[in-house]
């Protein structure tokens, strides 16, 4: 099948999914017409709805970019969730740490930098573990978010934690913020740094040396070992890389979007960017309007919820049906699907 | 091993020929001995640094080794070379941009050379016949100019016309001073191209000859374990040929 119907796939697995989508509602006892119209009014339909969109997919697309170099070493990180999560904690510590003492822009590059490091290093365990002890990157992956969650949560409630909130675990709110393109929206510049490092990662992945390594790993690691690439140290680089973006998809959220450190930064968004990075194939440019999509089908979730009054859960479970259904369609048009009778 | 020399290692598949291969080239932990290039000793080295020193192998298992089924064969020209300038732009600090141009330029010269029957150079690797894979690695190999070849089953698989045109590679190679190291278990192939016959027997070195004092009969008493070279005479000819 030609490679372009393998990119459009996804996009065209829309409307089935939306079909399925009023299904849930209608049977769940919901008007799924009142429910569309929210849900398009708030994702695509005015400016605002555009810019929350492309907000809300900057987190995926800098995860997805990342997931996505790893898939190439043959490497899954689905510990996106945990890094992000040490980015956002990193991010408002210094943040906080710095506000009242440097200029705006040095905090804020401060910030983003050790967040960055910060989800490198959170991910470098699990990479080592895989590559010189052949531990399943998986479990420990998960391992490590669950740890990165606790942390999070014992955070809010100690050092971090603001003294004016008292029901509320959440830290003290952040001044430095960074720059937003569209005036009173939640789009901000962290959005042009997440294209600029898709085609970054791009150009390494398909011109450099290091991306031919990083692509040889993947393909056939045995061949890429007789090639004189120590497969094991790219392993260890590719989850790094990836952390590394992770992180810093947590700082801008924290810096652009949230401004203040609470518990619910991130729910599955570091699993959600696994699959935007298998519907963009793991290449970083397909990645970018999957990214996009993704963002603008959990921004419309937001507004559909509070079109028709949909419980936050019900609306979760529809966002992860329609994440799968997608998924499976991309999957599934790869392979000839052949019925046989007996 | 000398300059312009063919070692034939004989011996029934799964002697210790594979292990033999595989320590020389890095693939293998060497638990005990030392392997010297020259003066250099290259027995704990990465394959990256013997590769830069001049040892190249053409592996049996060409397709777990030596292509990547689904890179392009212009990509497979690149796996053991990468890291060759002439294939990189070095215009951004830190970043070693492959030079696309250039690799297709010499790509499509190898191609021509070695006469390796495919539609495009960007096809896939995967799709060449056995032969064709042989020629592409040979290509490959043999246009890295290097000091030694570990040449292990070059043949094995080919068609006729196809392992004609491997020998005679091995032997133009030989013609311009390459060590060669060639592991086969066809006996024509080995008494044809070498200039020295080591057989090997249960991980061992049991006999070394000149092709001319042997036969085949005989050899087959070697290469069954019927029968052994003393070891200080496997020495001494090893020192003498």
């Amino acid at each position: 099948m030609s490679s372009w119907v393998l990119a459009i796939a996804p996009y065209a697995s829309i409307p089935a999914s939306f079909i399925l989508m009023a299904l849930m509602l209608y049977m769940t006892g919901y008007d799924p017409i009142r429910g569309f119209s929210g849900f398009f009014q708030g994702a695509f339909l005015n400016p605002m709805g555009i810019a929350t969109s492309l907000a809300r997919s900057t987190a995926f697309l800098f995860m997805a970019v990342g997931i996505g170099l790893a898939i190439n070493a043959r490497v899954l990180n689905i510990g996106g969730e945990g890094q992000y999560i040490i980015g956002a904690i990193v991010a408002t510590a210094i943040a906080l740490a710095t506000q009242n003492t440097m200029p705006e822009y040095l905090s804020l590059l401060l910030s983003l930098m050790t967040a960055l490091i910060a989800g490198a290093m959170w991910a470098i365990i699990p990479g080592i573990l895989k590559a010189y002890m052949g531990v399943n990157e998986i479990i420990t992956s998960v391992m490590m978010n669950i740890l990165a969650f606790r942390l999070l949560q014992w955070l809010l409630r100690g050092p971090l934690k603001n003294p004016l909130s008292e029901a509320w675990p959440m830290s003290p709110p952040l001044k430095p913020m960074l720059i937003e393109l569209v005036p009173g929206s939640t789009l901000n510049v962290g959005f042009i740094i997440a294209l600029i490092i898709a085609v970054f990662t791009y150009i390494l992945l398909y011109k450099t040396v290091e991306g031919y390594k990083v692509r040889a790993t993947g393909l056939n690691p045995d061949a890429a070992t007789y090639g004189g690439i120590d497969v094991k140290k790219v392993m260890v680089y590719v989850s790094m890389y990836s952390g590394a973006l992770c992180g810093l998809a947590g700082a801008v959220d924290i810096l652009g979007v949230f401004h203040f450190l609470y518990e619910g930064i991130s729910i599955g968004l570091g699993y959600t960017s696994v699959v935007v990075a298998l519907v963009g194939k793991a290449n970083p440019l397909l990645i970018i309007p999957a990214s996009i999509m993704f963002g603008a089908i959990y921004n419309g979730f937001t507004h559909l919820q509070s079109a028709i009054g949909v419980s936050y859960t019900l609306s979760k479970g529809i966002e992860g049906l329609i994440y799968l259904v997608i998924l499976l369609i991309t999957v599934f048009v790869e392979y000839r699907v052949k019925v046989i009778v007996k | 091993m000398k300059k312009g020399e063919i070692v034939g290692i004989a011996g029934v598949a799964g002697n210790g020929q594979r292990e033999l291969t595989e320590a020389i080239y890095g693939l293998r932990k060497v638990s005990s001995g030392r392997i010297l290039l020259g003066n250099t000793d290259v027995t704990h080295m990465p394959i990256r640094r013997r590769l830069e020193i001049g040892i190249s192998y053409i592996p049996q298992e060409r397709v777990r080794y030596g292509v990547i089924r689904s890179f392009s064969i212009l990509e497979n020209i690149l796996l053991d070379r990468f890291e060759e300038d002439m294939f990189s732009i070095k215009r951004v600090p830190l970043l070693k941009l492959l030079d696309y141009n250039s690799i297709s330029k010499y790509t499509e010269e190898l191609v021509r050379r070695y006469e390796i029957v495919t539609p495009h150079i960007r096809e896939k690797a995967g799709a060449l016949s056995g032969g064709n894979i042989q020629r592409l690695i040979l290509a490959r190999e043999l246009e890295r100019l290097p000091k030694i070849l570990i040449a292990e089953e070059p043949t094995a698989g080919l068609d006729i016309k196809a392992t004609e045109y491997v020998r005679q590679k091995l032997l133009d190679l030989k013609a311009s001073g390459v060590g060669i190291l060639l592991i086969s278990s066809d006996l024509t192939e080995i008494f044809q191209l070498s200039d020295v016959i080591a057989v090997m027997y249960g991980g061992e070195i049991v006999g070394v000859f000149k092709p001319e004092e042997i036969s085949y009969e005989d050899i087959g008493l070697y290469m069954t374990g019927v029968s052994k070279m003393p070891r200080d005479e496997v020495l001494r000819r090893w020192e003498l040929y």
